[in-house]
């Protein structure tokens, strides 16, 4: 026998639940002979097991509705996943995206952000810019005015583009037949533009639009 | 356990990670009566007990697909329910506001009954503390190796070697406690 008492020691549980080899089994049993203490605290251990027999009669049993519990909890588990790999690549972003945005938590943070980035936006661009949407015009309607021209017989079209140009007018309609054209001019430009056309030699009539 | 039930649960949970309700079904039937016991050993409530059973299989179900056959299915299956019955005495004990391995360890004092040296090794087991009554759950009631404990717990296997013996030793303490030298045992 060439096993350490301690290391003997260890062997007790596996001695009393059989995990040890035959060869393993009669060193410890030799060992016995030779080691009291080890013997005692065998015959300890070995009562403690026998008690964990009497024990394990005394666990009440399982409920026989356990497994129906455990159903109830994965089957909804179970549709939910179905019902993710039959839908599409984008419907599944597009839900994950709306499981995203329907925490309240984050949905104050979005319009936190928002806010921020709108009062940004008001601090630090231009006035005289003003703001425009995607979807408006290039220009806001109320700052702009129509005038209605029409150019001499004998104006050239370089001249007209030359004059109109000179005034960032932009031409709405015409010419008509009888050679009437609308322009459209900033509203604060109105009297000078109207007073240049005038003046200019190659304009027959000019009027505001109304 | 024998090669062919680790190799039959190997392949169950294999199935059970794809889905396969019948193979989970079979699964529980092979070892949901090891949890339990387990557990109820640990929570001393059937309920209790049972709450933790239905979380664990729970689990399994949504987490086959991690099972790496580093440990034996059942050692697996241990593992996440004795994590689940460590969340719930967490709980109990700060709901009871009471230290339990302490209340555990202080209970004395030879009981009025009649003396009955198995039921007062029994009473002393039950005063063990929990991480003391574990171990010696694991060994003599689930009859598992020192390597299999040390996967349930998760803890080195020398830990387990020498927490046996610790254990047992708290269990003549408590049992001096109550008045019972080892003489009387």
């Amino acid at each position: 026998m060439t096993s350490k008492p301690d290391e003997l020691r260890e062997l007790i549980p596996l001695y009393l639940n059989g995990r040890l080899s035959e060869h393993e089994r009669q060193e410890f049993e030799d060992a016995l002979k030779v080691y009291p203490e080890l013997k005692h605290e065998l015959m300890e251990l070995s009562e403690i097991k026998d008690l964990y027999r009497e024990m394990e009669r005394e666990i009440p049993p399982v409920s026989e509705n356990l497994y129906a519990k455990i159903l109830s909890n994965i089957r909804p588990l179970t549709d939910k996943e179905k019902v993710k790999e039959r839908k599409g690549y984008t419907e599944q972003l597009l839900e994950s995206l709306k499981g995203l945005f329907s925490s309240p938590r984050l949905s104050w943070t979005v319009v936190a952000a928002q806010l921020v980035i709108i009062l940004f936006l008001l601090t630090t661009m231009p006035e005289k810019d003003g703001f425009r949407t995607l979807t408006s015009q290039s220009t806001s309607q109320g700052e702009l005015t129509r005038i209605n021209v029409v150019f001499k017989e004998d104006a050239r079209e370089k001249e007209i583009r030359g004059i109109l140009n000179a005034f960032g007018a932009t031409i709405v309609s015409g010419p008509s037949p009888e050679g009437l054209y609308t322009i459209e001019i900033k509203e604060d430009k109105k009297e000078v533009v109207l007073e240049r056309l005038r003046s200019s030699g190659i304009v027959k009539f000019v009027e505001r639009a109304y | 356990m024998n090669r062919d039930t680790e190799d039959r649960e190997s392949e169950l949970i294999s199935r059970v990670s794809q889905g396969d309700e019948e193979a989970f079904s079979r699964l529980y039937e092979l070892t949901h009566k090891r949890v339990y016991n387990y557990l109820y050993r640990l929570l001393q409530d059937k309920d209790t007990a049972e709450d933790i059973v239905v979380e664990t299989f729970t689990e399994v179900w949504k987490g086959a697909g991690n099972f790496k056959g580093k440990s034996r299915v059942t050692t697996w299956i241990m593992g996440i329910a004795r994590n689940l019955a460590m969340n719930e005495l967490r709980k109990m004990r700060r709901d009871e506001g009471i230290d339990h391995h302490k209340y555990l360890l202080n209970c004395g004092g030879r009981d009025t009954e009649p003396f009955d040296r198995r039921r007062l090794i029994k009473e002393a087991m039950s005063r063990l503390s929990i991480k003391h009554r574990e171990i010696m759950d694991l060994v003599f009631f689930h009859e598992m190796n020192y390597r299999e404990i040390s996967e349930v717990l998760k803890i080195p296997v020398n830990t387990v070697k020498t927490r046996v013996f610790y254990a047992k030793d708290a269990l003549r303490e408590v049992l001096s406690n109550m008045g019972v030298t080892r003489d009387d045992i």
